[in-house]
């Protein structure tokens, strides 16, 4: 279970807002993102009482893939939550949680490659990506 | 006492390296030649012969293009028969008419792949010991069946090539040209015949690995027995089983596309030096297998990949090392079992 609540809206109308529970492989090859639980609210169901409260979303979460720090595949789930306004602006936030308790196990070897070792992803950190100057946050707890 | 098979061959003959090789170098020796006796005979046939009358007559046309066809036949057979032999015991091959239980095997994997979309099944093939055995990578199966194709190709080209480049005609054009390319053309032949009868060696002296297993599919903190099967006409210098786990990553860089692999985890799980291998007394051994606990499971999407593979590794003097992969599925811990799944 997770709540959300949008902190400040200014100037620009809401027009829909989206929230999914996703996986993220990525690393050094191209990312791949799998959708288990999606959300959207449309702009007839967006009032300003609505936008004050918490939203909560709810979901039971798969058996795999479970988070994984790995050299050169990472796989991480997130909360987004986004926020599309008029004129194609949109907003969204992640945030970041561990699913499950893998670890890289101990014994790694310098066998068979020919490239240097990957820096790996922190997964502590949530990723928060503006693509707009809209001024408004979400706070996922 | 076991019923001998027949065999074209002296039932009494020394074990060892060299049958092998004479039976491989005999079936590739056939199959060539009747390959270059089929061109050769198409191309002068083609080049000779006028629409009233050929070059030859018919009925010695014909006996060379039934010789040609025969020696491919008897050569293809030889190579089959001797990979056969080499790599099925006669329990195996019985037990290979009976492959109702794999279908209900696949099914059952096929089932669980609804559940775990991202876990790729590896589905098992029905053991003879154990209950399951590991299905091996085709990888050097493909590499003698493409090696075979390029060279009898390029034999055909320069079989045809050869009668063109000796013929008088009237333009020099055609002659010329293939005077060009027929040493470019007979290097090139030479080097995938090559690289054909090393895998051919490979594949009959070292024959087909097989592994079962008595757990399938494995769970991290898991613990189960495998059994390696080992034929061949060979003394090994070293056999050695590994146990690893490999991460794969796809990419575009610029307008190409690369894979790249990093072996995650690697574990010697049995090795074993100076091992006589015969077609009557396979290498076999059992021993154990554990997946480390908190392990990640087996993955793959459009991109990336985490793979867990059994490694059976072959040394013998003066042979190419050989490598057969097999392919398992290791599954997460359910989430009964894992106390604290989610950690925000």
């Amino acid at each position: 279970m997770c709540e959300y609540r949008l902190r400040a809206v200014e100037g620009l109308a809401v027009h829909a807002i989206e929230a999914s529970v996703v996986w993220i492989a990525g690393g050094k090859g191209s990312e791949d993102i799998g959708v288990h639980f999606f959300q959207r609210i449309s702009k007839d169901a967006i009032s300003p009482s609505m936008l004050q409260r918490r939203h909560r979303l709810s979901t039971v979460l798969p058996e795999s893939p479970l988070s994984y720090p790995g050299m050169i595949v990472q796989v991480r789930w997130c909360v987004r939550v986004r926020i599309f306004y008029g004129n194609d602006l949109e907003l969204n936030q992640d945030h970041e949680f561990l699913l499950g308790d893998v670890q890289v196990p101990d014994s790694v070897t310098s066998n068979s490659t020919d490239s240097e070792m990957s820096d790996s992803v922190s997964l502590d950190e949530p990723d928060v990506s503006e693509s707009t100057s809209a001024k408004a946050s979400v706070d996922v707890e | 006492m076991p019923k001998k098979q027949k065999s074209f061959f002296p039932t009494k003959r020394p074990q060892g390296r060299r049958p092998a090789i004479a039976e491989a170098a005999l079936a590739g020796i056939l199959v060539l030649l009747g390959v270059i006796l089929l061109a050769v005979t198409i191309t002068l046939t083609a080049l000779y012969s006028t629409p009233h009358q050929l070059y030859i007559s018919v009925g010695y046309l014909s006996l060379r293009i039934i010789l040609a066809v025969l020696l491919i036949t008897a050569g293809s057979y030889f190579i089959i028969s001797l990979l056969w032999k080499v790599g099925v015991s006669r329990e195996r091959r019985e037990a290979l008419v009976n492959r109702a239980n794999e279908i209900d095997l696949l099914n059952e994997f096929r089932r669980r792949r609804e559940d775990l979309p991202t876990v790729p099944v590896e589905a098992p093939l029905q053991g003879n010991v154990l209950p399951y055995r590991l299905r091996c990578s085709q990888r050097n199966l493909w590499m003698l069946i493409s090696s075979a194709t390029m060279s009898v190709s390029l034999v055909v080209i320069a079989s045809i090539l050869f009668p063109t480049a000796i013929v008088s005609g009237p333009s020099a054009n055609p002659r010329s040209l293939a005077l060009v390319f027929l040493p470019i053309i007979c290097a090139a032949a030479l080097w995938f015949l090559y690289r054909f009868f090393r895998q051919l060696l490979k594949l009959t002296g070292i024959g087909p690995s097989s592994i079962e297993i008595s757990q399938y599919p494995l769970f991290p903190n898991s613990k189960c027995t495998m059994r390696l099967f080992q034929p061949g006409r060979i003394r090994l210098k070293v056999l050695t089983v590994w146990l690893v786990c490999q991460e794969e990553a796809t990419f575009d860089q610029g307008t190409d596309i690369r894979t790249e692999r990093r072996d995650v985890f690697r574990q010697r799980l049995f090795r074993k030096r100076s091992v006589d291998v015969s077609p009557e007394h396979p290498f076999e051994i059992e021993f154990d297998l554990e997946i480390p606990d908190r392990a990640i499971h087996s993955f793959k999407s459009a991109n990336n990949r985490i793979q867990w593979k059994i490694i059976v590794q072959a040394e013998a003097k003066k042979w190419p090392t050989l490598n057969r992969t097999f392919r398992l599925s290791v599954y997460p811990r359910t989430a009964t079992e894992t106390p604290s799944v989610v950690r925000l």
